[in-house]
């Protein structure tokens, strides 16, 4: 019978519901169903049974333990394809290696022979076996030890035929050759450069030790035995994965033995098998799938060998538990307690984001692993100047002067220098007083930098061009970490100091004016920040300085007031004159191209022109993403406002994806307490409420509210805003007093806001219509709210 | 051998455009992993002296490694992208053994179905009669074809193959056993 859609269709229901079925009853159901048409039956039946067949292909192979490949001496001498075996180096779980020369002689040439185990020489081992010699031909790195030949003798046993490596273990060799802990982490660089190339061919090692990772003689170091591992894994525990799966799953036929849930690139088989315990990551003791993530965990535990001289772990109570501090230094402390982490989640994504860090602690830089507050990057920037490279001496001069370039060339250079030192001296002298890494971190450096403003006076008698940029530098620091008030005082000081030394249209009292209107814009106090920002415009432009940088960041910022405060005409129109003064002046930082392309179709968006907004969106989303692959704030950022065109064009669903990124992304990069994860846990409760989820915004509003009561010292419009979401979400999960109580408190916080943008008024409003239509539907008495005269929600624009 | 040439277009860029509907971005991206994917072949294929052996795993995502380098590509563009490459691989794979059979008159190339429909290392199936087999499910049973497709020339997991199809991996399960099986039956009465 000729086969249409229908009749497909009837055969797959047939075949489905006879396998739900007992085999014995399949033929008796299918007779049953299929009436008087046989050859449906048995159509039926043949299919029952080709599914069946292929069942039993995946019937462990009989296994025999021929003779031990352990046993060496009966390679000794051996002939193996142009190989001759010559002495046996050593001999492990996964097999022997023998030391080779080549039988011909026709140069000599020392190799590796690698016999597998005989247990291991199943049907499908031989098959992966084949492939894994495949990708490891196409691994040719310098790190690795590179496969030179591979086949089966006569008598079956598989080899691989490798480069000789005449090496030691990396932990032997650091303890002999590389004492400083800059040479022991450039040297650990070499490990990971050879680990992420084998990653990107999605090869992962899963038994990397320090027997694995050879340093030969002239300090080079040398992977072995990629890929092994796994073959290994997956050849001896195969008869009980196939067991398992056949028992388990009566529709799953063995082709889905792998895991279906398993990461792509996450190696499937043998979970837990060939593992070295004291290197292995958490999941491949527990036995789940393992990805790159393991030879993360693994680098992590050789790194702390090598640095702290002992193993993290002498027995590990459980797979999980934790990795106990290093107590290098707090850097290097903060890298392995990323590299070590339990949760694969907050584990380094990949082995380039730990190299990355490892080579900005060698730099100097910021590292990746340690929470970015302003404090933190500060006292980077000084450390990185104690090296004092000329390069590393501008860098400073650009961070704590207004314009160092102009303060370099207009002071003699030796005396430049010399005050460079001083300057620096005095705040690694600050930052000493304080453990910024310790217990109550934001404290005790705070607290050094209110010293710090006494000593200035004392250390800069007499020299207020210094102490004015010192004051600048801290005030910077301080507004950064939302101190504002002490932010304020100091750059008070700061410009006092400048506009009596440098004059007032000088660029470095302009850069203090910029850092004091970005105060103001943190503080709500728009129109100051607006002025303060206009007047550093005019100042530039009125003595030429429209070339300098400062002028673009300052239309830039100029633009980001009026963004913050609706007005989007006026932030349309500053915006491309910040993108405009980007392009005349060149060398553009394409953070800074991204930032404005991002704010730009913030204010188009608010123009309701959704057709460049869109764009501006990508563009700024693509740019971010080129910028920070992982991810980053900013494209956090763009995500939320994206959210919000795609809430407009009501496509909500879109929205809610993009806004569950941008609070992932949030959480991962600010954590527990940070402004924005309070506009995330803000917009996602928002929109729950509209698409009337009203329990999921209770979370979210429940910990957003609690989250800005800690974290909101001054007046802030998302104060009022999440205080609003809770109090609806609260209403709509039935909590009226709760719900009043929420909305009580939102209201007088904004009641706090200098200016209250207009749609967070709207917002308070329509939480109180509900609030009060809710009161009297259930003829509540009238609360104070609703006796009062008091729309869309307001949205974090962040 | 030349070395291959630099992709000419961002994968990343055109997965984007793709998934907003953008004309001619389906093409452009074709084409694009068409030859990354053939190159890939043909150099896997002139490596391997003793029959050939590809795993479409491996070859997808080398492919896709190449193409889209390091960076972060979204799971949805990504299904995308493997579902796009699963079409092709099955184009590449049967045109080389259209090619060796005219050729050869050989079977044509055996391929090994390793990751996907059969397990056992010594099963080789025909791809041409497969393909054919595999056309003919097409005509009445696209979906289920798809899938074939997505699983066995694209190896993707039961899950990832319900992500690029956006159904449940319940119903790519159910169709991916009854294909498999309606497979198997075609090719045992070809033989």
């Amino acid at each position: 019978m000729a086969l249409t859609p229908e009749r497909i269709e009837r055969l797959q229901d047939l075949f489905e519901r006879a396998l739900d079925r007992p085999d014995a009853e399949r033929a008796e159901f299918l007779t049953r169903e299929t009436a008087d048409d046989d050859a449906l039956r048995d159509e039926v039946l043949a299919l029952l049974a080709a599914h069946s067949g292929a069942q039993t292909l995946h019937r462990p192979v009989e296994l025999e333990r021929g003779a031990d490949a352990g046993d060496a001496s009966r390679w000794i001498g051996q002939r193996v394809g142009a190989w001759r075996i010559s002495r046996l180096v050593g001999a492990g779980g996964m097999g022997t290696v023998c030391e080779a020369e080549r039988a011909d002689e026709q140069f000599r040439k020392r190799v590796a022979v690698k016999f597998l185990h005989q247990h291991a020489l199943t049907p499908l081992a031989m098959q992966r076996f084949r492939a894994e010699r495949q990708i490891l031909a196409t691994l040719d790195h310098p790190n690795v030890a590179t496969l030179l030949d591979g086949g089966v003798t006569d008598d079956g046993q598989p080899y691989l035929v490798m480069e000789f490596v005449d090496g030691e273990p990396i932990t032997s060799w650091a303890h002999e050759h590389a004492h400083e802990r800059r040479a022991r982490v450039q040297l650990f660089l070499q490990v990971c450069n050879a680990v992420e190339a084998a990653h990107r061919r999605l090869i992962v090692h899963r038994d990397l030790k320090p027997g694995n990772i050879l340093v030969t003689r002239d300090g080079r170091v040398k992977l072995l035995d990629f890929g092994i591992a796994r073959l290994m894994d997956e050849a001896s525990v195969l008869p009980e994965a196939v067991a398992a799966d056949a028992r388990d799953d009566a529709t799953t036929t063995g082709i889905d033995a792998t895991d279906p849930t398993a990461p792509r690139g996450a190696t499937r088989f043998g979970e837990g098998l060939a593992y070295t315990p004291a290197y292995a990551s958490p999941e491949q003791i527990r036995g789940d799938a393992v990805g790159t993530s393991t030879d993360v965990f693994s680098l992590g535990v050789i790194l702390f060998e090598l640095l702290a001289q002992r193993l993290p772990f002498e027995r590990r109570a459980s797979p999980d538990a934790p990795a106990p501090l290093a107590h290098v230094e707090p850097d290097l402390d903060a890298i392995l307690a990323r590299a070590l982490q339990v949760d694969v989640a907050r584990r380094y994504s990949s082995v380039q984001e730990l190299r990355s860090d490892l080579e900005r602690w060698l730099d100097g830089r910021t590292v990746s692993a340690r929470p970015q507050t302003g404090g933190y990057r500060f006292a980077k920037f000084v450390g990185r100047h104690r090296l004092g490279t000329a390069v590393a001496t501008v860098a400073v001069l650009g961070i704590l002067g207004a314009s160092g370039t102009a303060l370099w060339q207009a002071q003699a250079a030796r005396r430049a220098a010399g005050d460079l030192r001083q300057m620096n001296d005095f705040l690694m002298e600050v930052l000493k007083m304080s453990d910024p890494f310790g217990e109550g971190e934001e404290l005790t450096l705070s607290k050094a930098l209110d010293q710090a403003a006494d000593l200035i006076d004392e250390r800069f008698a007499g020299r207020p061009d210094l102490s004015a940029q010192i004051r600048f530098g801290i005030g910077e620091s301080m507004s950064s970490r939302y101190r504002l008030e002490q932010a304020d005082a100091q750059l008070a000081r700061a410009l006092a100091e400048s506009r009596a030394v440098f004059g007032e249209d000088d660029v470095r009292t302009q850069q203090v004016r910029e850092s004091i209107a970005g105060v103001r814009l943190e503080q709500s106090r728009f129109d100051e920040a607006a002025r303060g920002y206009r007047g550093v415009v005019e100042s530039l432009e009125r003595h030429g300085h429209e070339d300098h940088p400062l002028y673009a960041k300052a239309l830039g910022n100029l633009g980001n007031v009026y963004l913050q405060t609706e007005k989007y005409v006026e932030a349309d129109r500053e915006l491309q004159r910040a993108l405009a003064a980007q392009k005349r002046i060149g060398a553009v930082d394409p953070y800074d191209v991204a930032g404005l392309l991002s704010n730009l179709a913030h204010a188009t968006h608010g123009l309701e022109d959704n057709q460049r907004a869109d764009r501006y969106y990508r563009d700024a989303l693509a740019a971010f993403d080129k910028l920070f692959p992982n991810g980053s704030p900013d494209s956090a950022i763009v995500m939320n406002n994206y959210a919000m065109l795609k809430e407009d064009e009501h496509d909500q669903a879109a929205a809610l994806d993009l806004y569950s990124r941008s609070l992932a992304i949030r959480r991962k990069v600010f954590g527990a307490r940070h402004p924005m994860v309070v506009v995330g846990l803000s917009n996602l409760a928002r929109l729950e409420l509209l698409m009337g989820d009203a329990r999921s915004a209770l979370v979210h509003a429940r910990e957003g509210a609690a989250m800005a009561d800690a974290i909101y010292t001054e007046p802030n419009r998302f104060h009022p805003s999440i205080h609003g979401a809770l109090a609806s979400a609260q209403l709509l999960t039935g909590d009226f007093a709760g719900a009043q109580r929420s909305w009580d408190r939102a209201k007088s916080l904004l009641g706090t806001l200098p200016e209250p943008p207009p749609s967070v008024v709207a917002w308070i409003e329509t939480v109180r219509v509900q609030l009060c239509d809710r009161a009297d539907a259930e003829r509540r008495p009238k609360a104070p709210p609703c006796i009062e005269s008091a729309a869309a929600p307001p949205r974090a624009t962040s | 051998m030349p070395s291959p040439p630099e992709p000419t277009g961002d994968v990343t860029v055109l997965l984007q455009e793709l998934r907003r509907g953008e004309p001619g971005a389906a093409d452009a991206l074709a084409r694009l992993v068409y030859d990354e994917l053939h190159r890939i072949a043909e150099n896997a294929m002139r490596r391997e002296r003793a029959g050939h052996t590809l795993q479409p795993t491996l070859l997808v995502s080398e492919a896709f490694l190449r193409l889209a380098g390091h960076r972060e590509v979204d799971w949805q563009n990504r299904s995308h992208f493997y579902a796009l490459a699963a079409q092709t691989i099955r184009r590449i794979l049967v045109d080389h053994a259209r090619s060796r059979l005219r050729v050869k008159r050989d079977f044509g190339l055996r391929v090994t179905l390793d990751e996907s429909i059969a397990e056992a290392p010594e099963k080789s199936l025909d791809l041409i009669a497969l393909d054919d087999a595999l056309s003919r499910l097409e005509a009445v049973a696209p979906r289920q074809a798809r899938i074939v497709e997505l699983r066995y020339f694209g190896g993707l997991e039961i899950d990832e193959a319900a992500h690029a199809l956006e159904i449940s991996p319940a119903t790519v399960k159910r169709d991916w056993t009854f294909a498999r099986a309606f497979l198997l039956r075609e090719l045992q009465a070809a033989t």
